[in-house]
């Protein structure tokens, strides 16, 4: 993995090689085993390596072919080598002695702005042609790998990282107001705009076209909502999504030293494990399993349909595989969720979405980092492919008329779950189906959850403003979480909501890669084809996962009735927080912006009223552990990103 | 005509320099009436030079005719020195000079010495108006001929409509000294009485060559050939040698502005403060302090003097002892050479987002590097930089009342701190550390102004190796600057006085505790945690300090 970032001057004066400088040192952290730039008249590339891959020891960037006359930077990892090295026609003598930046670079030549159509994995890269003054950008389907653009009258410049681009002189950190209003309002990231002002995204599956200054933005790949794959049987799909599976996984086990994966007992991760376990099994590798469970001890109260301690089913799963070595990381009683809070902020330049989670991901990078853990594997694209429920494949019967096999239906849940009323089907059946406003105040009336302003800190104010129903309405987005019946759309939308680029980089920082077999674009289009009767049967909700994993995960896992919940014990140290907490408001409070962006006020009476008990009603979760704690967290950004001396 | 003497050309440099400063980057043309740069011999006359650059509205002048303009100018003089006077006690009293001596002969200058009095508050003690007034006021057979000659030019004339009378003008100008700080206001206010009383002395029009400097900057009139000309050209040349201009920076006032030892605002409780630092656990930081020693100490070459007469004998040469012309010169002296001939200036960003621990442990990482480095007879420079004002910025205030510039440039006072010279000893100094561990909320950071500061002391040094280590956590903000020239104005002008430092032979390094750091320095090192900063600092001293060995290592 490296980070990468470019200056073009577009006056054709000469390059600005200080910048340049500051450019790679901002993106060190993110590549610390190698530097090395590259420049030529206006031009100059940068990028910082960090050696993941065998072949990343190959590695010679910024590449430069003086005879096509191009450059090249490239961030990623190839999936698709064998597959490339044949429609190259390049010897196996010498591809194997290729990095697979080399590769990409040979597809580029070939295919130009194509290529990423041909290329498989996590990547982001930037081509150079000086002759033609054309610059052309591109990013994996799924956007595992980041890359944002600046451009004005005489500079274009790109970077991994939007901090790289802050180095330029003329470019001063500001947020983009729109962008900080979505992402508090967890609406879908659309358009190239980033959470800074002037600063760009190119986007998953996009090329981005800089050509004698005229910049062009195209799609090279799209999931198609309308595609659905028919095989013969109920087992075809089971075989095939197998097939997948294992490709996806094998694929993302190349590695110069040890591969952990995180196992938290949900179906993703426990896949994963499983999969990468078989997989290393039979080349007689070794792989460390990761399970972040509460503190010692911890008795507190979760949901009912929840469970706390996630060790039971992991336990179970690592014990099936001789060559898993299971970690099991109990929550440091000492530690909080807003511990490291700017920390983070600075390394994903961004607002943690889940500062919750922050606690025991660190816990499992820093351990894994002293073992010189290279790969570690999750299934956080799981929900939206391999373990989707099948849930609107119950709207969908009733709109298509389907009566008898929802009825069928039916009967098999009622046989697994007897104690299943019909009246709890009424909510899954027809709610996607009612308007939206009967579905806000049927909520309201069971006391859940449906205003904006229960989930998210933004100021009612600015909402009111900005309009953000308006705006959401615009961008397909349901600020109640109405759920749909069109699973597709609603899973290729979910999938782009969230730029997860930024984190991927992050983890860079602890000398490893983050790397999701479920996330893989292959495993995500068939998933995403294969029909909604598929994932909900047998009285089963995920009934696909279930079925292709019979015999692999343990029951524990595969039948167990309730979810685990990460971060049970959240809140324990938060009461010893609140003076911390309260210091940071009154810092928000003398900020510049932050009063415009969030409710304070909100924040501050959330503080005030900080419960004792009711950590199980999802309504206090809801205010304290959403609200609030994203509060501080975007609070903490505005901060970042709009520097001040509070 | 004699040649003008050197004094005098010295003063005419000192007034110059003045008037660069007090002006703090405005660039008023010209000069008030009956004053210019060559004829400002007394310190009066040279604070009216400063505070006519300082304070004038250039684009009000414009409103009036030719015979207009110089009584507005006059109104106008007295205008800005009655505010510089209102704000430093010193001009005040330099320019209250310029209201004593003979009495005024004409008009004009009569004019300006009331309005001096009425906008300072005070009643006038001479009248204007003596010559018209009188007969105005108290001739009946005056009255008619005016009426008659007013009745008779109705329509056609409007001269008549400029009578005038004394207490008209003290009522003129007692409303306009409630607008001071408004020229549009204080303009729109007098400019009925400039038009009565141009008309009524057209032969009196008092003569300012500024007026016409000025018409010709703005394309009006030609300009004046002597004086014109001079004003024109040493403005230009003085505003092409402004640090300011050059940097592309600009400052609203730098009357504010402070730059004392630490000692001018340590406080007792400072000091008991300070001893918190030898509550913290300094062993880690004196290990590395120690180890800095031992670099630096086995960095001093050490050679031998042979063929001495004295020292410790050499046994290879013992046999001269007893050779055929015996010698006393067999001994050998070990001779060390100096440790590298450096200057070290550690400057410390002391802004509201330095604080707790941050501020703990670069003080702590400061006294344990300062002390080492005297050990190993290095000098060393402790400097701190904040600004004077955070929330309650009267500089804001004032620019907020006045509006006269768009962009006014950078709107706080800058506070730089002094905790150690190169000459004073630590252990003298070292008390005053204590006000480092202050917390000062909501108090900014202008750092190019602060390393350019920094970087010329250092420049003064005579040690040949010059090294500067910034300890920052971030960019340069001040809210107020950001708000009226934009959050790029103060990061561009760091970004140019980096770039100016490092083109020096000033080295010049900095520790952020950020990453934000690195976006505009060269070389920088980031820390995570506070507790780095020391092993930063003393890492780096090292590698500055004895470059060859950093080289030998490296590679």
């Amino acid at each position: 993995m490296s980070a990468i970032a470019g200056l073009i001057h577009l006056n054709n004066s000469r390059l600005d090689r200080d910048t340049l400088h500051r450019m790679q040192s901002l993106l060190t952290p993110y590549g610390r085993d190698a530097q090395h730039s590259w420049h030529q008249g206006c031009t100059g590339f940068t990028r910082t390596l960090l050696r993941i891959t065998p072949e990343d020891s190959l590695d010679q960037q910024p590449l430069w072919h003086p005879g096509q006359q191009l450059a090249m930077v490239f961030d990623g990892r190839l999936d698709n080598r064998d597959e490339l090295i044949t429609q190259l026609g390049i010897a196996s003598s010498r591809a194997a002695q290729m990095a697979d930046s080399e590769l990409a670079f040979h597809a580029c030549a070939r295919w130009d702005s194509e290529a990423p159509l041909h290329l498989l994995g996590d990547f982001a890269l930037a081509c150079w042609q000086p002759r033609r003054q054309r610059l052309w950008m591109a990013r994996d389907a799924l956007g595992m790998r980041p890359l944002f653009w600046y451009q004005r009258d005489d500079v274009f410049a790109f970077a991994t990282m939007p901090k790289a681009l802050f180095a330029i002189p003329g470019l001063t950190k500001g947020l983009c107001e729109e962008s900080l209003h979505d992402y508090l309002c967890l609406m879908p990231m659309s358009g190239p705009q980033s959470l800074y002002r002037d600063v760009y995204r190119v986007e998953p599956g996009q090329v981005v076209e800089l050509d004698k200054g005229k910049l062009n933005k195209r799609y090279y790949f799209r999931f198609d909502p309308d595609r659905q794959i028919q095989l013969g049987n109920d087992d075809a799909y089971v075989e095939a999504l197998k097939e997948q599976l294992e490709r996806a996984t094998a694929r993302r086990l190349r590695s110069r030293g040890p591969i952990a994966s995180h196992l938290s007992s949900g179906l993703d991760s426990s896949t994963v494990t499983a999969e990468a376990g078989r997989i290393l099994r039979e080349r007689d590798a070794p792989l460390l399993a990761y399970t972040a469970a509460p503190r010692k001890g911890f008795s507190g109260q979760v949901h009912r349909q929840r469970h706390a301690d996630e060790t039971v089913g992991a336990k179970a799963l690592a014990g099936r595989f001789a060559n898993i070595e299971h970690i099991i990381l109990h929550r440091d009683e000492a530690a909080t969720p807003l511990d490291d809070l700017h920390e983070v902020i600075e390394q994903l330049d961004r607002a943690p979405l889940n500062a919750c989670n922050m606690v025991w991901e660190k816990a499992i990078r820093e351990d894994a980092a002293r073992r010189g853990v290279k790969v570690l594997l999750n299934g956080n694209l799981g929900n939206m492919s391999i373990s989707h429920d099948g849930m609107p494949y119950l709207p969908w019967l009733i709109a298509h008329g389907r009566w008898l096999t929802l009825a069928k239906l039916y009967r098999q849940l009622k046989e697994r779950n007897p104690n299943l009323h019909w009246r709890r089907m009424v909510r899954p059946c027809l709610m996607p189906l009612v308007p939206n406003a009967l579905w806000r105040a049927r909520e309201r009336s069971q006391k859940r959850t449906a205003s904006l302003f229960d989930y998210s800190s933004i100021n009612p104010a600015w909402s009111r403003r900005v309009n953000s129903e308006k705006r959401a309405r615009r961008l397909g987005f349901d600020l109640s979480h109405q759920p749909s019946w069109m699973s597709r759309q609603q899973r290729i939308t979910t999938l782009y909501r969230i730029d997860i680029g930024e984190y991927n980089a992050s983890t860079n920082l602890h000398g490893m890669e983050d790397r999701d077999p479920t996330a893989d674009r292959e495993l995500m289009a068939f998933c995403l084809a294969v029909p909604e009767s598929q994932y909900l049967g047998g009285g089963h909700t995920k009934w696909l996962i279930r079925r292709a994993m019979q015999g692999i995960l343990p029951s524990e896992i595969l039948d167990t009735p309730t979810r685990g919940i990460q971060a049970p014990d959240w809140h324990e140290n938060i009461e010893k927080l609140l003076p911390q907490m309260r210091q940071e408001l009154e810092k928000l409070k003398a900020h510049e912006s932050a009063g415009r962006y969030l409710d304070l006020e909100g924040i501050e009476q959330a503080l005030r009223e900080w419960p004792t008990e009711g950590w199980d009603d999802p309504r206090v979760e809801a205010r304290f552990r959403l609200r609030l704690l994203r509060g501080m967290s975007v609070g903490g950004f505005i901060r970042y990103a709009e520097e001040g001396n509070e | 005509m004699p040649a003008p003497s050197i004094d005098a050309s010295r003063h005419v440099e000192l007034s110059s320099a003045w008037e660069r400063t007090y002006a703090a980057g405005r660039k008023a043309p010209g000069h008030p009436p009956d004053l210019a740069l060559g004829k400002a011999t007394t310190r009066g006359a040279a604070d009216a030079l400063a505070a006519w650059r300082r304070w004038h509205a250039p684009n009000q002048q414009q409103r009036f005719s030719a015979n207009q303009r110089p009584w507005f100018d006059m109104l106008e003089r007295a205008r800005v020195e009655t505010l510089a006077s209102a704000e430093l006690p010193g001009m005040a009293s330099n320019l209250a000079t310029l209201m004593t001596g003979a009495d005024a002969k004409s008009v004009s200058e009569r004019l300006y010495r009331v309005a001096r009095q009425v906008f300072a508050g005070q009643n006038p003690t001479e009248p204007v108006l003596i010559p018209l007034a009188v007969p105005y006021e108290t001739a009946w057979p005056m009255r008619l001929i005016r009426t008659w000659n007013k009745r008779k030019h109705k329509g056609t004339e409007r001269h008549l409509d400029f009578v005038l009378t004394e207490s008209c003008l003290l009522q003129a100008l007692q409303e306009a000294a409630r607008h001071l700080d408004d020229s549009q206001a204080f303009t729109d206010g007098l400019a009925e009485l400039i038009a009565r009383l141009a008309e009524l002395h057209r032969a009196e029009t008092p003569s300012n060559p500024a007026s016409e400097a000025t018409d010709s900057e703005t394309g009006g009139e030609q300009e004046h050939p002597d004086s014109g000309h001079f004003a024109n050209t040493s403005l230009a040349e003085e505003l092409a040698e402004r640090d300011d201009m050059r940097q592309g920076y600009a400052v609203f006032s730098r009357q504010w502005d402070e730059e004392f030892p630490a000692s001018r605002w340590a406080t007792p409780q400072d000091t008991i403060a300070l001893r918190g630092l030898d509550r913290l656990d300094r062993r880690r930081v004196r290990q590395l302090a120690h180890r800095l020693q031992r670099r630096l100490m086995a960095a001093r070459q050490r050679h031998w003097l042979f063929d001495q007469e004295e020292g410790r004998l050499d046994s290879r040469q013992l046999a001269r002892l007893v050779g055929d012309t015996p010698t006393r010169r067999v001994f050998r002296i070990e001779q060390t050479s100096p440790l590298p001939d450096a200057c070290v200036t550690l400057l410390v960003d002391q802004s509201g987002s330095m604080s707790g621990r941050r501020r703990h442990m670069a003080a702590l990482a400061i006294d344990l590097a300062v002390h080492t480095l005297e050990t190993c007879q290095i000098r060393c420079e402790v400097l701190g930089f904040t600004t004077r004002f955070a929330a309650d910025n009267p500089l804001e205030a004032q620019w907020r009342r006045n509006r006269v510039d768009h962009f006014p440039g950078r709107l706080n006072a800058i506070r730089h701190l002094i905790y150690k010279s190169a000459e004073q000893p630590w252990r003298r100094q070292r008390p005053q550390l204590g006000y480092l561990l202050r917390d000062l909320p909501g108090h900014e950071n202008i750092d190019g102004e602060a390393i350019d500061w920094a970087a010329q002391r250092l420049s003064r040094r005579p040690e040949p190796h010059k090294i500067l280590i910034v300890l920052s956590d971030g960019a340069p903000y001040d809210k107020a600057t950001a708000q009226a020239n934009g959050r790029d104005f103060l990061e561009r002008h760091l970004r140019h006085i980096i770039a100016e430092v490092e083109s020096s032979p000033i080295h010049l390094t900095a520790i952020g505790t950020g990453q934000d750091v690195a976006r505009f320095y060269q070389h920088v090192l980031t820390v995570r945690q506070p507790e780095e900063v020391a092993e930063t600092l003393f890492e780096q001293l090292g590698d500055l300090l004895i470059p060859g060995q950093t080289a030998r290592r490296a590679s």
